[in-house]
């Protein structure tokens, strides 16, 4: 609950940074963004008052969507390392190295042998080089430190 | 309408096309059986790839994924006890059961042969509707237009999740993103902050990319885990067939199971899985062994699987014929749609029925296909859903990027996608519905169009029309039922 509270607090302060941006729009620009900027953050102010009145009552988890993993505290900051590290080596090596060395080292440090990662990582550059560059020529971005 | 139906079955006989349906057909199998996807992630991802195909290609290659994916599913569901896509949530009640008893293979021929055969309904039915759609349409203008845009983006906003007012604040935020760049009617830049990568506003694929996949992927790198651990027992030829007996067996069930299939997939904003636990709740309450469900009873694999193979057709009916989706995934399938130069909404049926025919036609022969490779391959395929959790997480990784790459050559998008992906994550978790996002971004251009059409010609009266008014009532109707029908049981 305190997370959505920050979530819809953050949200509800957006839309009012839009709702003042929009003011200085020309009358066809603005109309139709207002009036859902307008009903969105009512919205959103309802649900706030809800929670912070604790009268939101507990919701079952909905079949479309699939249930977050039970996982501890510090696991949620894999993901953002990992992806993160995952960006930086696109943007210094390119699609062909940066990737190819991430699955690597994913696999690595997540225990697979040698034999799996390398083979994973050739086929990495098999996509990238082979299905990207060749077949479909579509040449991905090759990295700032190649260029 | 045959004739149609005949030059879509023409259209698709094409090598190359034949060639991006089997590759769909297969994709399918693999994305079905892998708990972590599911077709609606399928189609978020494979989106980048349609980029300038020709549609009919693109359709074949997305729907042979999306029509194989749930029925695919079920076997993850039947042999390991986990859902291989959402629909097949019901399916593991009784097919799990059945495994442990050593049933394993009926309840797949089953399975297999109870969807495909309730795809292959829905498909029909899509095409039967086509010629009764195309006359309804050419009476609706831009009022119209609007109230239906409105209705749909609604209804899949509340229905079907835990929280309206959440799927309301999510379908408004979607709204939003979408005034994003230039507007269309004035050509003014909105909300850009100067920002030359927002001139143009931001992309489909990222947003479904961000939306649909990356919450996958961050999920699979966060738990580390893998995704099926059960030792499973190999299916036998005699048992399969049982199966696929038991469907013809039970004949009466079946057609049930596929008209609340098709109501659901026609009503906008349930989906597939709700078809399923539907098919599955009236197959307990007309049986005459009722206790016996849960326990590894036929039925209860038969019902489900017809309801969400002939939900397929059903929900493709108001997508195509009013740009109201049926469900999440036909959300994506009104982006697919757009990407590919098609403007969705009520004159697609009129303006593009061929291709709609061979939609149809794509579908018919993905669900024939697709069941014959899982009959026999059965014994084959739970070995998939056995690849290790940190060799899909980076697999997935790394499609997603080059996905988003691949829409304009800049990484920009990339770091949008993955922006967008980290918040979509958040509001998975706080039950947000992304669907709803991802529809109010989608439609927002058209709903601001049709709105500015409508206020031209009509001033603010356009909502008292006689069609936009009832729209209008149906709407409030179908939105507020369900609360109004529980103070009115508490009250009496």
């Amino acid at each position: 609950m305190k997370l959505d509270i920050i979530f819809s607090s953050v949200v509800l302060a957006i839309l009012i940074v839009m709702m003042v941006v929009s003011t200085g729009y020309p009358p066809k620009a603005r109309l139709f963004p207002l009036i859902l900027i307008i009903f969105t953050a009512g919205l959103v102010g309802i649900h706030l008052i809800k929670l912070i009145w604790g009268k939101t009552k507990k919701e079952e988890l909905s079949e479309v969507e699939k249930p977050a993993a039970r996982v501890s505290w510090t696991s949620y900051f894999r993901a953002p390392v990992w992806i993160g590290g995952f960006l930086l080596a696109i943007y210094l090596l390119g699609y062909l190295v940066g990737a190819a060395l991430f699955s690597l080292l994913y696999l690595k440090v997540h225990g697979e042998k040698w034999g799996m990662a390398i083979g994973f990582s050739l086929g990495v550059i098999a996509l990238v080089y082979g299905g990207f560059e060749i077949a479909l020529k579509t040449p991905l971005y090759g990295g700032l430190l190649f260029q | 309408m045959i004739l149609g139906l005949f030059n879509g079955f023409l259209s698709i006989m094409d090598p190359v096309i034949l060639t991006y349906l089997m590759g769909g057909i297969l994709l399918g199998v693999v994305i079905g059986i892998l708990p972590a996807l599911g077709g609606l992630n399928g189609l978020a991802i494979l989106m980048p790839l349609v980029f300038g195909m020709e549609p009919t290609r693109a359709f074949a290659l997305l729907l042979g994924m999306y029509s194989i994916s749930p029925m695919a599913g079920a076997a993850t569901a039947i042999l390991m006890n986990i859902p291989g896509d959402s629909p097949n949530s019901a399916t593991l009640l009784d097919g799990f059961p059945m495994t442990e008893q050593g049933h394993a293979g009926r309840a797949l021929g089953a399975a297999f042969t109870s969807s495909s055969l309730g795809g292959l309904v829905g498909a029909l039915t899509l095409a039967l509707s086509i010629p009764i759609f195309r006359p309804i349409v050419m009476a609706f203008g831009s009022p119209e237009s609007l109230m239906l845009v409105l209705m749909g983006i609604s209804s899949v906003a509340v229905l079907g999740v835990s929280s309206p007012l959440k799927g309301l604040i999510a379908a408004g935020l979607g709204f939003i993103v979408s005034f994003i760049g230039y507007q269309a009617v004035s050509g003014f830049a909105r909300y850009t902050f100067d920002i030359p990568y927002f001139f143009d506003g931001l992309d489909v694929v990222p947003m479904a990319l961000g939306l649909f996949a990356m919450p996958e992927v961050i999920d699979l790198i966060t738990t580390g885990e893998s995704i099926a651990k059960v030792r499973v027992s190999t299916p036998t030829t005699t048992d399969l067939w049982e199966g696929v007996k038991d469907v013809f067996r039970h004949w009466g069930l079946f057609i049930r199971a596929c008209v609340i299939g098709l109501i659901i997939g026609i009503a906008p904003g349930v989906g597939a899985t709700a078809a399923a636990w539907m098919g599955y709740a009236q197959a307990k309450q007309t049986s005459k062994n009722p206790e016996k469900f849960g326990t590894g009873c036929i039925e209860g694999v038969i019902a489900p699987e017809a309801a969400h193979g002939a939900d397929h057709g059903g929900g493709m009916i108001p997508t195509l014929a009013f740009a109201v989706p049926g469900s999440g995934s036909m959300a994506i399938l009104l982006g697919i749609l757009v990407i590919l130069g098609i403007q969705p909404g009520p004159f697609l049926i009129r303006d593009h029925a061929d291709l709609v025919f061979s939609m149809v036609a794509i579908m018919m022969v993905s669900y024939i296909v697709g069941a014959i490779i899982l009959i026999c391959g059965s014994a084959q395929l739970a070995k998939v859903a056995f690849i290790r959790g940190h060799i899909m997480g980076p697999s997935i990784l790394i499609l997603v990027a080059i996905g988003a790459y691949c829409v304009d050559g800049s990484l920009l998008d990339v770091f949008t996608t993955f922006a967008i992906g980290g918040i979509a994550y958040l509001m998975r978790h706080l039950d947000y519905s992304r669907p709803a996002v991802f529809l109010g971004f989608l439609l927002g251009g058209l709903a601001e169009r049709y709105f500015y059409l409508s206020l031209g010609a009509y001033r603010w009266s356009f909502f008292f029309l006689p069609i936009p008014f009832t729209i209008i009532v149906i709407t409030v109707i179908m939105l507020s039922f369900e609360k109004v029908y529980g103070w009115i049981k508490s009250r009496f």
